[in-house]
């Protein structure tokens, strides 16, 4: 497909690398010229350096031809405006990134009166991912497929788990429901794993399964999976007011710890339940005399990474049962994870993997669709959901004697809203909808998985 | 420098290398001459090696800007060294020194000829001598690139490196789609000139050979005379404007396709090459109509062909140009450092740098006084940023350095200065003939070995434009990481 990407900032570069991976066509457009070296010697992508709200930079972007126009740069207006000239012009989808707080309740009028065909709020994502992760303390991570039917959950192993150390085969046994082991990455190594799989403490481990059988799974594990009840989020950013909406809307008390006074008085404005510390998050002192450790989640919020790291460190070593951090720059996370830290969120990660999902299944609308993709463990390993349809020749063989390539794993089936944890005598019919693990990612078809 | 990385690259423009020899191989298989057994060795020689090499793998990120540069630059070396062993093991060329001249002189589109007498050397010889030339021209890395996109993890520096001109610009997104678009156009157009060049009385062998020639903006021809052998003003108006055409920067062809008349027109470049092009002509003109009594046609056919040649640094001659007066040889002289467009087939300084060299001083020269003048240079109307002027200016720099000291060791050969300068001048710019000894009825077979292989040097130099061969002499870049 011909993509054109305006805004080259985290976002828009990890698009354009993402997409041009793929063998779309991506035309990168921004102001800043060495944003454009940067991506014209490691992608092979065009570039042109211009204001991309104008008609003749658009035009020179050839947007007329273009199938998607995504605009994330750093204005919301400039997003906007750029999206509906690019309309006008004959671009066939547009992808608008608006992330300021007032706009937020006005997504459904920007979407039906300036015709975009997708608005994106990477704040109110990120906040939603949270309280996801909130919601499920004693898991690193969960997400949801095929109409929440199916969960998908990351834990962390611990010596003391009656999990370590026997065959995956032998394990299915011995637990009291049917959970899938999807994914474990070991150190920097991610395994999809096969029956003689041992588990080994400190695996980061994905499970798949029906939410009651998981949080069964959990139960036999021995965490207790006890409701949290009081967060403290430490710095006051739109993703603290979007999360506090959502932490409400759940009957969670909420304190939020910021050290601009102006901006505390802003959010005194906006949330009105929660209570607004003035102080410094990284201080330890304010966070004792907030009792930092009667907490059952803290989220580190702030705009700078090290700070949300020095809180984290300090929250998990006060025994915070759940500790969340926000992280812009992706390249630490193979580090923070080794400090003990699991769960992180980083929205600019989760705004292009949003809109990666949103073309993938755009571009896959004929034959057999990728209806939902997740990257998960660093990007190592992916997460795809099919419906089959009828172009897939290999319905109604037994899955032990279709010949899968290594690395797959077909992980759940759904059919008529029940799931199938599948072994080898199960089948694949049409219209079920079929999860797929993989490692190397590039599964854009069902018929990908066969050796 | 990750070794492996340029190892990949040269083994896949090997294997490309004896692809294209077998054209040649076939056209001596059906003269039944003797140089078939020396094909066959080479192909065999340098597909082994090829796909030997090629088996590397590495990993996608470890092509970097500096092994790009590399990998472009020992491709061309490499290339030249296996493209040589027809030559060479036939026997038509005794020296292999002399074979390698031969061959780099091809595949840089240079057309300077160690070959006393070409008219005795085969048919598939002959072949593979102007193919080089073609392949050249558009480059061997940029076909590499159109046939296989993944070959260098990153092929933007393979382009950068071997696309002629300061500021390569990609068609299309895809590096792979934009060489196979370059290439498409390159193809159609050598096609349309060997039509052209039959319909106009040309032997069939013949036309294919001066098409490849002025396609790459080479000058190998097969006869003593070059193209002045046929006499006859079609042939020689076709390849005049032929040569004017694939001196012009084909981006513009694409936009022609596009039917985007107004950015050709508009582009700077472009018109200054037309108006220098239109001006030597003009003056040459002027200047040698004594000579030819007086006979606008025919001087005009002579000057307009020799400018051509010479600005598009292809070095086809239709006339003798040491009988010239002197003005015109300076005027001549001057056109084959301005050379012709950037990302055409032409070599030279390049038009758009010396518009830009020019703009520069024109701003210097207002800045000194207006001191609190803001200027900046702009091309198409676009701001050239610093670093690129600087990059101008440094290459300008080189390339005369280049000059110099090529011309003190060629002078140790003990020739008069206009043989000595306009050889190194000719080579350096890629055109081919020079003047004096190494004239359009000359060669440089009178050359001693040393000098031989400064002007190889010079040659690659110049088609590379200077820095990406530089680059393989500095320490750092063979160090491990």
């Amino acid at each position: 497909m011909k993509i054109v990407i305006v805004g080259g900032g985290k976002v828009g570069y990890t698009l354009a690398q993402q997409l041009s991976s793929e063998k779309h066509d991506i035309t990168l457009v921004d102001n800043n010229a060495e944003v454009l070296a940067h991506a014209d010697e490691t992608l092979d992508i065009m570039c042109i350096k211009g204001n991309g709200a104008s008609v003749d930079i658009l035009k020179a972007a050839d947007v007329s031809q273009t199938d998607i126009l995504l605009a994330v740069t750093d204005s919301d207006e400039l997003n906007m405006v750029c999206c509906v000239i690019g309309k006008k012009l004959g671009a066939k989808h547009t992808v608008a990134r608006v992330r300021n707080t007032d706009y937020s309740n006005e997504f459904k009028m920007l979407r039906e009166e300036l015709e975009l065909d997708m608005v994106i709020n990477p704040e109110m994502e990120a906040a939603a991912e949270i309280a996801q992760m909130i919601q499920f303390p004693s898991a690193v991570d969960v997400e949801t497929f095929a109409n929440n039917l199916v969960e998908l959950v990351e834990f962390r192993v611990l010596e003391t788990d009656p999990i370590v150390n026997i065959k995956l085969a032998d394990l299915s046994k011995l637990l009291p429901s049917r959970v899938l082991f999807c994914t474990i990455m070991r150190g920097e190594e991610v395994f999809i794993p096969k029956g003689n799989f041992k588990l080994e403490p400190d695996d980061l481990v994905q499970v798949m399964g029906e939410r009651s059988s998981i949080s069964r799974f959990f139960k036999y594990l021995g965490r207790n999976s006890h409701k949290a009840k009081n967060i403290t989020i430490i710095g006051g950013s739109r993703i603290a007011i979007y999360l506090t909406w959502l932490l409400e809307e759940m009957d969670l008390n909420v304190k939020i710890i910021e050290i601009s006074k102006d901006r505390c008085l802003i959010l005194n404005d906006i949330l009105t339940k929660a209570m607004i510390i003035h102080g410094d998050g990284t201080d330890q002192e304010i966070l004792d005399s907030e009792n930092i450790e009667s907490s059952d989640a803290i989220v580190a919020l702030t705009d700078r990474d090290e700070e949300n790291l020095i809180t984290s460190l300090y929250a998990h070593q006060c025994g915070v049962p759940k500790v969340i951090l926000k992280i812009n720059r992706q390249n630490y996370f193979p580090i923070i994870q080794k400090l003990g830290l699991d769960s992180i969120i980083s929205p600019k990660y989760i705004t292009a993997n949003n809109i990666l999902r949103y073309i993938r299944a755009l571009d896959n609308s004929q034959g057999i669709a990728v209806e939902k993709l997740y990257r998960i463990l660093d990007n190592k390993a992916e997460i795809v959901e099919f419906t089959v349809k009828d172009s897939f020749d290999l319905t109604n063989t037994r899955l032990q004697d279709l010949s899968l390539k290594d690395d797959v794993l077909i992980a759940a089936i759904v059919r008529n809203k029940n799931i199938i944890i599948p072994n080898g005598n199960d089948v694949i019919k049409e219209y079920d909808k079929v999860i797929i693990v993989s490692k190397t990612g590039f599964i854009t078809d069902l018929s990908d998985i066969l050796a | 420098m990750k070794i492996k990385a340029v190892l990949k690259v040269l083994g896949i423009v090997l294997f490309c290398e004896a692809v294209l020899m077998i054209p040649s191989l076939l056209i001596s298989v059906i003269d039944k001459s003797y140089e078939i057994k020396a094909f066959v060795t080479a192909i065999a020689t340098t597909a082994l090696i090829g796909f030997f090499l090629s088996r590397f793998t590495f990993d996608r990120t470890e092509m970097r800007k500096r092994e790009g540069y590399a990998a472009v630059a020992l491709s061309w070396l490499v290339m030249s060294l296996f493209g040589a062993l027809p030559f060479y093991l036939s026997g038509a060329i005794p020296s292999y020194i002399d074979a390698l001249f031969e061959t780099v002189s091809g595949f840089t589109t240079t057309g300077s000829s160690v070959i006393r007498d070409i008219e005795i050397i085969p048919r598939g010889l002959l072949f593979w001598r102007s193919f080089t030339h073609w392949i050249g021209g558009m480059g061997v890395l940029v076909f590499t690139v159109a046939l296989v996109p993944s070959i260098g993890g990153r092929p933007v520096f393979l382009m950068q490196a071997e696309s002629p001109g300061p500021i390569p610009g990609k068609l299309v997104p895809k590096i792979g789609e934009s060489s196979k678009i370059l290439y498409i156009i390159y193809g159609v157009m050598t096609v349309i000139l060997i039509i052209l060049l039959i319909l106009a009385g040309m032997p069939v062998f013949n036309s294919f050979i001066y098409a490849f020639g002025t396609a790459g903006t080479g000058g190998f021809s097969m006869d003593t005379l070059s193209v002045g052998a046929y006499n006859n003003p079609w042939v020689e108006w076709i390849i005049t404007i032929g040569m004017f055409l694939f001196g012009v920067n084909f981006s513009l062809y694409f936009l022609l396709l596009k039917k985007d008349y107004k950015h050709i027109f508009k582009n700077e470049e472009f018109r200054f090459y037309c108006f220098y092009v239109v001006l030597a002509t003009v003056l040459v003109l002027i200047n040698i109509m004594p000579k030819y009594n007086n006979n606008v046609g025919l001087a005009l056919r002579h000057s307009a062909f020799t400018v051509s040649t010479l600005v598009t640094t292809t070095g086809y001659s239709t006339v003798d140009t040491n009988l010239w007066p002197m003005f015109s040889k300076s005027i001549l002289l001057t056109l084959m450092i301005f050379g012709a467009c950037a990302g055409s087939t032409g070599g030279g300084v390049k038009s758009v740098r010396i518009l830009v060299l020019i703009k520069a001083l024109y701003f210097e020269i207002k800045q000194t006084i207006h001191p609190k003048s803001i200027q900046r240079i702009k091309i198409d109307g676009k701001v050239l940023d610093g670093d690129t002027l600087k990059k101008i200016l440094l290459f300008f720099f080189a390339y005369v350095l280049i000059i110099i000291l090529s011309v003190i060791i060629v002078s140790l050969d003990d020739f008069d200065f206009m043989t000595s300068f306009s050889a190194v001048l000719a080579t350096v710019s890629n055109i081919g003939p020079g003047f004096e000894l190494v004239g359009p009825m000359g060669n440089f077979a009178a050359f001693s070995v040393l000098s031989k292989i400064a002007l190889i040097a010079n040659m690659i130099l110049g088609r590379l434009e200077i820095i990406p061969v530089i680059v393989l002499f500095s320490p750092d870049i063979w160090k491990k990481n």
